[in-house]
């Protein structure tokens, strides 16, 4: 375990370990600002806002954006967590049955699936909202929750019907000659098996719903009900230029993602790359 | 008699099927029919003919938001699409294995932080006092801007916030599929004797343009579309400079300045029809461009 290359790698890979230093440089180079600055009260960024300034406000601009942010932070998580659990939940089921059973009607039922993979959001973006209207689901959780799970599915779909036809048949079929039904093959067997695709999905599906930001903008303007996204923003624009607050809010709207993110690198991964995943 | 037997799987599929017509079938029908309307919500709702369409057609400020998704898409097909290629090689061709994860963590983590923070970031980097973008330029001696309030820097102002450009998921599907290169072409190559730039023309580029191909398909259906970024950092503005044709849609439905009168839904969704109509001839191009260019490449 060597944190420096030795000296063969470095002569002959120099070039690359330049590249790639100077662009993570650049990368994290916001993020440190952000750090920075949210340590930072008005008179310190007044003075200094990219220097490091001594003392460290962390309890007062943390503690601030905290209160505006937790409420907001549980909205998202919650609107999320319940989203892509139904979203995987009845994407799963759709892909088996389509991945793995022949059945009349199916081809057509497909073939409507990959229709709306041409449909654009951008086109169903008022009408979608024109019908969260009539259903009288503006200002509620719903208006997010069922659409995101509606929406999500779609990708789902694709990706598990392609991943659970690469399952083993061998297996599935000598569960069936043991007498499982069709549901217990599906939920002991199956599903147990594609859990490095179940967390990729999964995160790429919470990646997508953290960060939307019009649609909970166009549909909820209860203060009680506004997602994070909506927070944030509001915390941008609310003036003042409490930079130190914004920033410490923005730095605690990153945290959550970046520790699920590290503790799921691995599985993501593997399902990035096990193939399914190419459309 | 087979559709009775298969009852189970179509009450298995209902749950799913039901909430994609809901949310996805209808709204996409609907927005078909509210677009020979006029319809503002609430009292007015008068069927137009194709007048929505011929006003959105021929409104300039429309033709200025293409042109400048145009800019925006031209540049989005050149550093973005290729710097994830590049990072993905740098990273695919250290030859320190813990190295090679570390760098392939480090540069997702971009991806990971919530795209709305990022932004914000930028503002603060942009604001005319005490952001960073003007603290550098006094630093460098140079005049202070006033960057996403200047109608000629605002769009390159907005482009430079993906700078560096290379990390993110795209990378990692790109060092996915350089990682599934076969060790024996790779070695059948040296042993003929190809540098590393020929190897990466004759081998790798041939191998991921499945890859390159979806990359581009999905950053010009979110160039055609997309406007979360720029409602965010500009709104459209500096006199529309940085005006795309999903946040001139946005307008027509939401309204965006409150100077801006009523809302016309049926307007909206003519503009959404019409960009659905670009997309999708733009896809069906690539879809023959992918063809030809494939065997171009493996030859």
């Amino acid at each position: 375990m060597t944190i420096l290359p030795t000296w063969k790698q470095l002569r002959s890979d120099w070039m690359l370990y330049l590249f790639l230093i100077s662009v993570t440089i650049i990368t994290f180079a916001p993020l440190i600002l952000m750090l920075n600055i949210s340590t930072k009260n008005s008179a310190q960024f007044a003075v200094n806002p990219l220097g490091i300034t001594q003392p460290f406000h962390l309890q007062t601009n943390y503690g601030f954006a905290m209160k505006i942010i937790w409420r907001p932070a549980l909205n998202t998580m919650f609107v999320a967590g319940t989203s892509i659990v139904f979203s995987i939940f009845l994407s799963s089921l759709a892909a088996y049955i389509f991945a793995l059973f022949d059945f009349p009607g199916r081809d057509i039922l497909f073939w409507g699936l990959t229709i709306l993979l041409m449909v654009p959001t951008i086109l169903t973006l008022v009408p979608r909202y024109l019908i969260i209207v009539d259903l009288k689901l503006i200002n509620t959780y719903w208006a997010l929750i069922l659409p995101y799970i509606a929406q999500r599915q779609v990708f789902n779909i694709f990706v598990m019907r392609t991943f659970f036809r690469g399952l083993p048949k061998e297996v599935l079929e000598s569960a069936r000659l043991e007498g499982a039904n069709n549901f217990r093959i599906y939920w002991s067997m199956v599903l147990p098996m594609s859990k490095p695709i179940i967390a990729t999905l999964s995160l790429l599906g919470l990646l997508v719903i953290w960060n939307d930001f019009v649609w909970p903008l166009v549909t909820l303007d209860n203060p009680d009900l506004r997602t994070l996204t909506l927070a944030l923003y509001q915390l941008a624009s609310s003036g003042g230029a409490q930079w130190g607050i914004m920033m410490a809010g923005y730095v605690l709207a990153s945290l959550p993602l970046l520790f699920l993110f590290i503790i799921f690198t691995k599985p993501f991964i593997e399902g990035m790359t096990s193939g399914a995943i190419k459309l | 008699m087979r559709i009775w037997r298969a009852r189970y799987l179509y009450l298995f599929l209902l749950p799913s099927i039901s909430l994609l017509l809901v949310f996805v079938y209808w709204p996409a029908i609907q927005a078909f029919y509210r677009s020979f309307f006029i319809y503002d919500g609430y009292s007015i709702n008068r069927f137009v003919g194709l007048n929505q369409y011929k006003f959105v057609l021929s409104d300039p400020e429309f033709h200025i938001s293409l042109k400048n998704m145009a800019i925006f898409l031209a540049f989005e097909l050149t550093l973005p699409l290729f710097g994830p290629i590049i990072a993905a090689e740098a990273i695919y061709n250290l030859h320190n294995r813990q190295h090679q994860a570390s760098w392939r963590f480090l540069l997702i983590v971009p991806a990971i932080i919530p795209a709305l923070v990022l932004l914000l970031i930028w503002q603060y980097i942009y604001h005319p006092i005490g952001g960073a973008a003007n603290i550098m330029m006094k630093g460098l001696g140079l005049p202070t801007q006033t960057w996403l309030a200047n109608p000629t820097l605002v769009k390159p102002a907005l482009m430079f916030t993906g700078v560096p450009w290379v990390g993110g998921i795209w990378m990692l599907v790109y060092l996915a599929g350089l990682l599934g290169i076969p060790t024996e072409v790779i070695d059948a190559s040296i042993v003929d004797g190809a540098s590393r730039l020929r190897r990466f023309f004759s081998i790798d580029l041939p191998l991921l343009w499945g890859q390159i191909k979806l990359t581009m398909i999905l950053i010009i259906i979110y160039q055609i579309q997309g406007f979360f970024g720029i409602l965010v950092l500009t709104d459209g503005g500096p006199v529309n400079a940085s005006l795309v044709p999903g946040l001139y849609l946005y307008h027509q439905a939401f309204g965006a300045r409150a100077s801006e009168g009523a809302k016309d839904f049926g307007k909206a969704s003519a503009v959404g029809v019409i960009l659905f109509i670009v997309i999708l001839v733009f896809s069906l191009v690539l879809e023959r461009l992918k063809r030809t260019d494939t065997e171009g490449f493996s030859q």
